[in-house]
């Protein structure tokens, strides 16, 4: 499968790509008072209202670690919505695309896209930093790092079956 | 199951719910009707549950097909004879109705329904009715009335008999028995004789056919089966020829033949075989290996084929050819092309009324005669007159798109297509985005249309389409209320039946169209209404007849257009609601307290149905009761931006109302900010906005048990800060302590993205919705003036004020869902997308409301009722004034009431005539008058204003509220409107026309008396001012605007009276109990005690013949009547010191002073 990466401070992170609709620059939205810390807000993105998880404080980094990042250089991934996902590829889509509404992620930088094989893919080690295992699909060991695959359905909080 | 078989299944529900939305009220009318039901209505129905039967087979959903198919039986046995239409007939099918329905609307679980119970039911009654008759149900001959045996009977059927003998047989037959007129059979055998030499049809058509085998009859020929071909076309039959492959064993054809003709006995009958096996019912005289069957039946082909189990081309359908069909009407015949069947309308001239009623006379006997299964123009609603009826109804095929319309009591054969309402509601996302992209470029191309002048128009044009557009959009969404109304009849059936009462319902409007997500929401407030009228509304029918009702109680259910709004109104002729006793049961909850009942009205008391926890009903039933109804229906109903309203008569019955918006998707509404977030504030319940400066806030705002509420008008209004509640950021209006957070946030709130404000040039009017109302010029100008605006607005009757910073816009804003991460958020409706792109968040006040906590029977209701003393204060402190400065800089006061209106001027439309300065505006002249030099007071020059447009020129001229003066005073500008307490110094400084001075943030201002500067300046009314002396005499004055007070006080003085005062009419009465007056001036609307009220009272004092002259800021004939009526001499405007002077003077000689 292919994977868009991105880094989060010192994390390597992918998410499938089938699951993402498009990457742009960090751009001021509007925020929602009375959401979690982790909703940075909402974006207007060619009409369409996309709520803004700020990745950092999803995985419960705390102030510090947003000290050393510029909010202005930071990215969104905007996810495909489930409707969308399964319009490609339906398996996928009832299988790990729960959420309905457009929703983006907040990185810091961006990487490659990859092509992975999904045996190599394997369960997160004991000792994961800086996320917890509940959001993690796998890791994939590459280049002397590790490369997180996210569960997006799990970071969203969204349930995957009660979709 | 594969992706298709889902999108079939989909198909099948869809179908089928809309079978089912058919068959309900149809079922109804059987039981309402029994066995006198149209004809029409059991053939819709047998036909609908065959469908879904026929669909559940081929999904193999054995359960659904199961329970339909026993239906379908019943039901069979109805069509053969309504007489067996029984309560307990209709009884059995409502409830497998029900069960059908709940295994639809979950059909992959439809198998573990369990539907034994029903199946039961209707097969015992199965079994009774069948007593004996042959299996197969559709099969069943009652001996009576026995028309037409041919038909069924194929094997009598003789084909070669001349076909109108046939035809007066039948008819002619059934006719003399039920006494119907002779000329029917001569009409129709008119119509066929005619027909029949004219065209040789026959021939061509059976050519066109695909040759099988033409040996013996030729099945194609329907001229030879005249007979069968009037029954079908009556019953909307179509006519197929069936070729069956015959086993090679005979005595298995027997069999073979005998389960296709019983198959096609259910659903039609057998009209011919050929080879004519009349006398051969063992088929063994059949030598060839095929036997061609020619039936009528509704049914379409493709259903046909899967019912018969064989192959598609061995079934072709014989089209009726058009002049035998238009012999016999209704004509619904199929034409030669087989589906799509939308496209086959063919063309049936509409017969003669004269003819065509003896056509459905001879329908009625037709149908009694049994195994038809008959459909007979779907569209036809029920309950009509069938003589007339089918004239009207084009030929709509029995399609599911006909058929829903005709559900949905929408006779049209406008094609239609099914869209998802995905693709709608992205449209109308796009079409949104549309409007926004237009509203940018329409401000873009105002710099752009100064090089290209040719932009405008095309910019126009995009304009005018995109609304239009939109408009479009809006409206693909609309669906009938029927959709809603249409499952009432049941549901007032069941509750009538359960509670043991009668209730004739009846719907109207069922064709208005709403928006389907208003469509969505009105279902379960409906619901509740209904459930409430039923239970409690209509008495038992003895109860009724006793008090001289008719037996049953009649509700009517209606939706009509209003105002823009669609009205949806529930009335019936039911007990009506007792206030009273309303106000009994809301002080036994505790909800107000007995001095608060006392002092509510009727109609006040009426609403408290809609508190939480107050049910009406005596006993809690399983019907309603539980105090969960009527609170909720206005709670839904708001939430939709709509409104309730309740009337109700003990007696007579109750009316509610409820006003709807056509769509929820674009809504008017006022962009704020607050804690330097922008929201958007719905304007349906958006009641006024006032605005509070700093400097008035102590005045304004305070503490009623830990509340802070603002004094408005004759009420304390609870209020809710809005960043407070949505948690944004620390800012309490009332505490003075939090200024200089206010402070620091100001640069924030005056981001460079806004334009800066334009200073206040308007009419004096109160303008409650004045968005660009920001003051950054008055605020720097007045220092500490940092305002507040409070956004009044009307939660179920309860009124609250929501503070926010600024009020920047007021926008129609389109609509789009809250993102479900955020639906815990009871503070927030919805979303939408500001001009500028930004997303923003509609707030939802009642959960503001109910977030902020606010209890108003806490606060709003114990202020409201309960605090005279403090109203009396709160009233006293407030005045609406316009400021204005003259040119040379002096300031004066000027009340919004004595204005008609404040014109903004160029200068160069002042011009000198005669030496006197004038003003040439809107087609009018009006003298210019300064004030300033009229009352000889000058200032010390036009205060600098920082923000003032070099270029701003303009002046401001006041044109007042008295008649006939055709004047208006000029000043350099106005610089704010307020409302203030004005304390009036009648000393500090004095001059003709003046009433006197206050200071206003260190700033003195003047009041003129507007009146006597006209007089001062030479302005003279028409009407000369009434000579009058009222020297010795003592005018008690009464108004509790100290303002105005002082000015009829001013008036009065100023032709001889002594005067008195009083603040309203209490005091008023008490100053005449103990003083001695000759004349009484008071306004009409006042806190405690009202013009009104203080003049009912008068007789009970000394002054019984007092003259009395009622005031008030604005007058109608109305007023005047009713002023009348109450005693007084005259009713007045407040300031129109001509006419009340007038008044006096005319009184002089009547009353001797």
């Amino acid at each position: 499968m292919l994977v868009s990466t991105f880094t989060l401070g010192e994390l390597y992170l992918g998410i499938e790509i089938l699951l993402v609709r498009e990457i742009n620059r960090s751009m001021e939205c509007t925020p929602v008072p009375g959401s979690p810390d982790y909703i940075r807000g909402m974006l207007n993105i060619r009409g369409r209202v996309i709520t803004l998880f700020d990745l950092r404080r999803r995985l419960g980094w705390s102030d510090k670690h947003d000290a050393t990042t510029n909010k202005r250089k930071q990215y969104n991934v905007i996810m495909k919505t489930r409707s969308e996902v399964i319009q490609i590829n339906r398996q996928i889509g009832e299988a790990r695309c729960p959420w309905q509404d457009p929703v983006g992620l907040v990185v810091d930088q961006l990487g490659d896209v990859l092509e992975i094989s999904d045996d190599n893919i394997q369960p997160p080690p004991a000792n994961l930093r800086g996320i917890a295992a509940q959001f993690v699909r796998g890791v994939v060991e590459f280049d002397r790092s590790l490369l997180v695959i996210l569960d997006v359905a799990k970071v969203l909080g969204v349930d995957a079956k009660a979709a | 199951m594969s992706e298709e078989d889902d999108e079939l299944l989909g198909m099948f529900v869809q179908e089928a719910v809309e079978h089912l939305e058919t068959i309900e009220p149809d079922l109804l009318t059987l039981e309402e009707n029994g066995p006198d039901t149209e004809r029409d209505i059991i053939n819709r129905l047998f036909r609908g549950v065959h469908s879904i039967k026929g669909s559940a087979g081929f999904f193999g959903l054995t359960a659904i097909s199961k329970l339909s198919h026993i239906m379908e039986n019943l039901l069979g046995k109805v069509r053969d004879d309504p007489s067996v239409a029984s309560a307990a007939v209709s009884d059995s099918l409502l409830a497998g109705l029900d069960k059908l329905q709940t295994m639809i609307n979950d059909v992959s679980n439809s198998e573990s329904v369990d539907a034994s119970e029903q199946v039961a039911v209707i097969q015992a009654l199965l079994n009774t009715l069948e007593g004996g008759s042959p299996p197969a149900p559709a099969a069943a001959k009652p001996p009576e009335p026995p028309p037409l045996p041919e038909e069924t009977a194929p094997e009598e059927s003789a084909p070669e008999e001349p076909p109108p003998e046939e035809a007066e047989a039948g008819p002619g037959e059934t006719a003399s028995e039920e006494g119907e007129p002779e000329a029917l059979p001569e009409e129709l055998e008119a119509g066929s004789g005619e027909a029949a030499p004219e065209e040789p049809e026959p021939g061509s058509q059976a050519s066109n056919l695909p040759a099988v085998v033409t040996r013996g009859v030729d099945l194609r020929n329907l001229e030879l089966f005249r007979q069968a071909l009037i029954t079908a076309v009556q019953h909307g039959q179509m006519f197929f020829v069936v070729t069956l492959n015959l086993p090679l064993e005979r005595e298995d054809r027997k069999s073979h033949y005998a389960k296709i003709k019983a198959l096609m006995e259910s659903v039609g009958q057998v009209v011919a075989t050929n080879p004519d096996i009349s006398g051969d019912p063992d088929l063994t005289k059949v030598s060839l290996d095929t036997l061609e069957i020619l039936m009528a039946t509704v049914l379409e082909q493709d259903l046909l084929q899967t019912l018969l189990q064989v192959p598609a081309d061995q079934i072709s359908e014989v089209p009726i050819p058009p002049h035998l069909a238009r012999a016999v009407p209704p004509p619904p015949p199929r034409a030669a092309v087989p589906p799509p069947p939308a496209a086959v309308a063919m063309p049936t001239p509409a017969p003669t009324p004269g003819a065509l009623e003896m056509v459905a006379v001879a329908a009625g006997p037709a149908l009694m005669e049994p195994s038809h299964p008959a459909i007979a123009a779907p569209h036809r609603p029920r309950l009509v007159k069938p003589s007339v009826r089918p004239a009207k109804s084009s030929p709509a095929k029995n399609t599911e798109a006909a058929n829903s319309a005709a559900a949905k009591g929408a006779p049209s054969v406008e094609e239609t297509l099914r869209v998802s309402v995905s693709l709608l509601d992205e449209l109308i996302n796009m079409a949104g985005e549309l409007v926004l992209a237009r509203n940018q470029l329409t401000r873009a191309a105002g710099e752009v249309t100064v090089h290209h002048p040719n932009i405008g128009p095309l910019v126009q044009n995009l304009d005018s389409i995109t609304s239009r557009i939109q408009e479009k959009v809006m409206q693909a969404r609309m669906q009938p209320v029927s959709v809603v109304f249409n499952k009432f009849p049941r549901i007032v059936r069941d509750l009538a039946r359960k509670l043991g009462k009668k209730i004739d319902l009846e719907l109207r409007g069922g064709d208005v169209d709403l928006d389907k997500s208003v469509i969505e929401h009105l279902s379960d407030p409906l619901t509740h209404m209904i459930r409430n009228v039923a239970d409690h509304a209509i008495e038992e029918p003895e109860t009724r007849i006793e008090i001289g009702k008719p037996e049953a109680g009649r509700v009517e259910l209606a939706a009509y257009h209003e105002n823009g709004m669609v009205n949806i109104a529930l009335i019936d002729d039911g007990a009506g609601i007792d206030p009273n006793k309303i106000k009994l049961k809301a002080i036994e909850k505790g909800q107000i307290t007995e001095s608060q009942a006392d002092a509510m009205s009727d109609e006040e008391a009426l609403y408290l149905v809609f508190a939480p926890g107050l049910s009406m009903a005596k006993k809690v039933s399983d019907v309603s009761g539980r105090g969960v109804g009527m609170d909720v229906v206005r709670t839904n109903v708001e939430k939709l931006g709509g409104t309730v309203h309740l009337e109700s008569k003990v007696g007579k019955g109750t009316r509610v109302v409820l006003k709807l918006p056509l769509t929820l998707a674009i809504i008017p509404a006022m962009i704020v900010s607050s804690g330097n977030q922008r929201f958007a504030i719905p304007e349906i319940g958006l009641v006024e906005i006032v605005r509070v400066a700093e400097s008035d806030r102590s005045s304004q705002i305070e503490t009623v048990g830990n509340a802070p509420v603002l004094r408005l008008r004759n009420m304390l209004l609870p209020l809710v800060n809005l960043a407070d509640v949505l948690g944004i950021q620390k800012v309490v209006p009332v505490e003075e302590s939090e200024i200089p957070d206010r402070r620091e946030r100001l640069p924030d709130r005056r981001s460079p993205g806004k334009p800066k404000s334009r200073d206040l040039r308007m009419t004096g009017s109160r303008r409650p919705s004045m968005p660009e109302d920001r003051r950054e010029n008055s605020d720097r100008r007045h220092p500490g003036s940092l305002v507040a605006y409070v956004m009044v607005l009307n939660v179920g009757g309860n009124e609250f004020g929501m503070v926010v910073d600024e009020v920047l816009d007021s926008e129609e804003i389109v609509v789009k869902p809250l993102p479900s991460f955020f639906k815990d958020n009871i503070c927030f409706s919805a979303t939408t997308i500001l001009g500028d792109g930004t997303v923003s968040l509609i707030i939802d006040y009642a959960g503001v409301m109910e977030q902020a906590n606010i209890s108003f029977s806490n606060v709003e209701r114990a202020t409201r009722m309960d605090l005279d003393a403090e109203r009396r204060e709160a009233l006293r402190d407030r005045q609406n004034i316009i400021l204005l400065e003259t040119d040379t800089g002096l300031l004066m006061g000027i009340v919004h009431s004595m204005v008609r209106r404040v014109e903004k001027i160029s200068p160069n439309l002042l011009v000198t005539i005669g030496g006197l300065p004038y003003v040439r505006y809107d087609g009018k002249t009006f003298r210019a008058i300064y004030p300033d030099q009229v009352l000889g007071l000058q200032g010390t020059g036009l205060s600098v204003d920082p923000n003032a447009d070099e270029d701003d020129n303009d002046l401001c001229m006041v044109v007042p509220n008295i008649p006939d003066i055709q004047a208006g005073l000029i000043f350099a500008r106005i610089i704010d409107t307020r409302e203030i307490n004005i304390e009036l110094d009648t000393r500090a400084i004095t001059a003709d026309g003046l009433f006197g001075s206050t200071l206003l943030d260190d700033r003195v201002i003047t009041f003129p008396d507007v009146n006597r500067v006209f007089d001062l300046a030479g302005i003279m009314s028409p009407h000369p001012e009434p000579e009058f002396d009222g020297s010795g005499l003592r005018a008690l004055v009464v108004d509790d605007t100290p303002f105005l007070r002082v000015l009829t006080a001013t008036y009065l003085k100023g032709v001889g009276f002594e005067i008195d005062q009083a603040e309203d009419g209490q005091m008023a009465l008490t100053m005449l109990k103990t003083g001695t007056y000759d004349l009484l001036v008071t306004d009409i609307n006042m806190p405690l005690m009202d013009g009104f009220e203080l003049a009912s009272e008068v007789p009970t004092t000394m002054h019984s013949d007092i003259p009395m002259i009622a005031t008030t800021p604005s007058i109608s004939s109305e007023l005047e009547e009713k002023c009348a009526r109450a005693g007084f001499v005259a009713c007045v405007p407040t300031i129109d010191k001509k006419r009340l002077l007038r008044v006096v003077s005319a009184l002089q000689p009547a009353n001797g002073f």
